[in-house]
Formats: structure tokens, sequence, C-alpha cells
């Protein structure tokens, strides 16, 4: 109980403090984020749509181990976690692709330009797609627990590959991407100012717990509605 | 930010309810 209040007080300041504190170009006190030429006030976003990403990779990762786990010991818990895994999984990756787009359309003009992570992106959408079609396709249980959980661990090993490799031996406008004067990016290399990277990495613990809450939430309810589905 | 803030504090309250809720379902089934 006491973690999930620490959570949503946690996620609360983050957006009071990260979009309500105020910007200057040559920060004078603690609470003064920096202005960084190019993003001003657009930087804000990034307390958001680098944590959504984060949490759909640990999501598609934890729905692998789930799912190795499953094919492992064949227990039916297995794949429920799994998939509310995928499915969390699903919904932060289009929590990102949405803010993403958004600060796209301030930064570069258009909400979509189909730079290398836009791209790994949409297609990281469309391999989890396919996985709930596949999921609702089978009807046998164990057939389909035993299908999809082999899915999940092919999908996940492509997920680090679009969204670490990809996007930086190309050319692309996010940060990091090959050519990139200023290097891995200002995420990777720590070269946010103080006040912001307490505010970044505050968002990123509030969200990884939003994220094992929604999770248990998920599995629990499945679990209900088999018990419900077995009395019949 | 208000906008942000008061999605934000909805999904809260909703999951919350939703956690309570599944408490009492569980020990309904246990019973």
């Amino acid at each position: 109980m006491a973690w999930k209040i620490f959570m949503g007080v946690l996620l609360t300041l983050v957006i009071v403090l990260g979009i309500g504190l105020p910007m200057s170009p040559h920060p004078q006190t603690w609470y003064e984020l920096p202005v960084i030429p190019g993003l001003e006030e657009k930087a804000r976003i990034i307390f958001f749509h680098v944590p959504t990403a984060w949490l759909s990779t640990l999501a598609f990762l934890t729905s692998m181990a789930y799912a190795i786990q499953y094919l492992r010991k064949r227990d039916p818990l297995d794949d429920i976690k799994s998939s509310a895994a995928a499915g969390l999984g699903f919904v932060f990756c289009v929590l990102a692709t949405l803010t993403g787009a958004v600060w796209a359309k301030f930064n570069w003009g258009s909400y979509w330009n189909w730079d290398p992570r836009e791209t790994s992106i949409f297609v990281l959408l469309l391999i989890y797609g396919a996985y709930f079609s596949l999921r609702s396709a089978v009807e046998q249980e164990e057939k389909r627990a035993a299908l999809s959980s082999v899915y999940s661990i092919i999908a996940a090993v492509t997920a680090p590959f679009f969204i670490f490799i990809m996007p930086r031996i190309m050319t692309g406008l996010h940060p990091g991407a090959k050519g990139d004067p200023n290097g891995a990016g200002p995420v990777v290399e720590f070269k946010m100012a103080p006040p912001m990277r307490v505010i970044f990495f505050a968002s990123l613990i509030g969200f990884t717990l939003l994220f094992i809450w929604m999770f248990r939430l998920r599995v629990r309810t499945a679990q209900l509605e088999q018990a419900h589905h077995a009395k019949g | 930010m208000v906008i942000v803030l008061a999605i934000w504090l909805g999904l809260f309250a909703y999951l919350f309810r939703l956690d309570s809720r599944l408490k009492k379902l569980e020990g309904k089934n246990k019973n």
C-alpha cells in the first residue's frame, strides 16, 4: 500500500514540477530548468516520452521472460503474466508514439517523419499487434499459450534491435542517431542539468512502479476471469 | 498541466478502486 501512495505522490510531483517549473537561459536557483537551444519549453515532454518508451521495452522483456518460463514449466499462470506484460508493453508503446508525435510536430514540423526511431516503433507496434491477433485466433488454451510464448520470445529478441541498434546505425532526427555531433544524446550520456535529471529519474522510477502495479492488477483480473470460467 | 494532472489523478483513483474491488472478489472466491 505504502509504495502505491509513494508512486502516486512521485508521479504527481513529476507532473507538477516537470510542467510547472520555470525555464531560464541562465538558471540561478535550484528550481529553474535550463533552456535547451532548439527545444525550449518542448523539452518538458522528455519526462513522459522516454519513461513510456522505457516501459514498453521493460514490458516486452518481461513478457519474454514469462514466455520462457511457460515453455519450461507449462504453468498457465506464466502465460497470463506473459500476455499481461505484452498488453501493457503495447499500451506504453502507443503512449510513447503519441507523445513522440506531439513532440515531433512542434520540433520538426510534422507529426510523423519516418525517422529510424519512428519507423522502428511502428514496426514494434505491428509485431505486438500480430501477437494479440495470434492469441485471439487460437481457441485451445494450451496451444494458444505455447504458440504465443514462442512468438513473444521471437518478438522480444527483435525489440532491442529496433529500439537500441537500428536508430543508432542510421542517420535520423533523434539524438544519438548516426552522425549526431552530440554523441549518444542527453539521456544516455547524462548531459541533463541536475534539476531536470532528478525529475527525469523520478519519472522513470514512478512509471516503473506504475507498470508493476498495473501488471499485478491485470494478472489478478485474468486469474479471476479464469476461475469464473472454470466454475461455469 | 491541469489536464495532465486530472488524467493522472483519475487513472490513479481508478487503479485504487480496481485494486480494492479485486481484493473483495478474491476474498469471495476463496470462500
